[in-house]
């Protein structure tokens, strides 16, 4: 029993330990769920929906802490957009909408038309336009400081918005130059 | 990844992204969804549905519930939420790149993958960083 312990217990596919830890030193230790021991996938048989993906916040209108592995469980809905659902299981069952939504699509895609590109390519080009909306949604934090009266923690929350809305732009400028057949430097941060 | 990496069939009117900035008239459903409705202008409807819907909980939301900070730290909050969910979808790319199951064509991209994830990610700590933990939680 003990050999077979061990066996499921580890991935078949497991991440590069650097896609948690990196880069190493900046910044500091990664808040994501630990690697080992592995917890139950949040979309597995045994806890259901991707509504248990996390543990009940404290605040109902705590957004979850997202496992990037579980990035399917979350597919559909934009949290920053499901922030404004505060009133207790409303975000919750939007979640779980998405997780069927993205469920029926898996299973009924094939009859419907071909993208013009790869899978990948095109897979790609969403990510840009995710990239492209959190750029603009952290770029619109960042004005905050400049359009609203903020105490000095949030003006300072707002400044370093601004600056990693540009980040993300540099990240998304990128992967376009990639798609478009141009040669891209090494993203910032990447050792 | 579970679709064809390389479709028979294809469309007249292809999925097409967004473009940049107009994030408010793309603040519902993400576009790492919308590109599998390749119907014409199937993406393009759901999206318009989007904006109906952020416009409703816009006019709705007043009435509900205070969140636990102030508005800044919970939209940073829900940031950093996507920036994980970017970092898996982007790292599910390079992992199809790792287990064959992209075009060889298409494996450069697919290890450049990995490198935005990381990038993704590192903002992703950053802003958790500067947030710390949540009011009331340890």
């Amino acid at each position: 029993m003990h050999e077979l312990t061990a066996q499921f217990t580890t991935s078949l596919y497991p991440l590069p330990p650097s896609l948690y830890a990196a880069p190493p030193a900046d910044p500091p230790a990664p808040p994501v769920p630990p690697v080992t021991p592995t917890p139950p996938e949040p979309s597995s048989p045994e806890n259901g929906s991707q509504v248990a993906a996390t543990p009940p916040p404290a605040s109902p209108a705590a957004p979850p802490t997202i496992d990037p592995r579980a990035w399917e469980d979350f597919a559909a809905f934009r949290e920053t957009f499901l922030m404004y659902f505060t009133p207790p299981g409303y975000a919750a069952a939007l979640r779980t909408v998405g997780e069927m939504l993205h469920t029926m699509i898996l299973e009924s895609y094939n009859p419907w038309p071909g993208w013009p590109e790869s899978s990948t390519r095109t897979e790609m080009r969403a990510a840009l336009a995710d990239l492209r909306h959190l750029q603009g949604f952290l770029a619109s934090v960042g004005r905050e400081r400049e359009l609203s009266s903020l105490d000095p923690e949030d003006a300072y929350l707002s400044n370093v918005a601004a600056k990693l809305s540009r980040q993300i732009g540099h990240a998304a400028d990128g992967i376009e130059r990639e798609l478009d057949g141009a040669p891209a430097a090494k993203p910032e941060g990447v050792r | 990844m579970k679709r064809d990496p390389k479709p028979a069939t294809r469309t007249e009117e292809p999925y097409q992204p967004p473009a940049p900035f107009s994030w408010e008239e793309r603040a519902v459903f993400r576009e790492t969804l919308l590109f599998y409705f390749t119907q014409p202008e199937a993406a393009t409807v759901l999206r318009k549905v989007g904006t109906l819907l952020y416009d409703m909980t816009l006019g709705a939301c007043g009435e509900w519930p205070e969140w636990p900070e102030s508005q800044t730290r919970s939209e940073l909050r829900a940031a950093v939420a996507d920036l994980f969910q970017m970092q898996g979808f982007l790292s599910s790319i390079w992992e199809d790149g790792e287990l064959s199951a992209a075009l060889a064509e298409d494996l450069p991209l697919c290890k450049r993958a990995l490198d935005w994830s990381r990038v993704v990610a590192r903002v992703a700590r950053e802003i958790d960083g500067a947030l710390g933990p949540i009011p009331g939680e340890v």
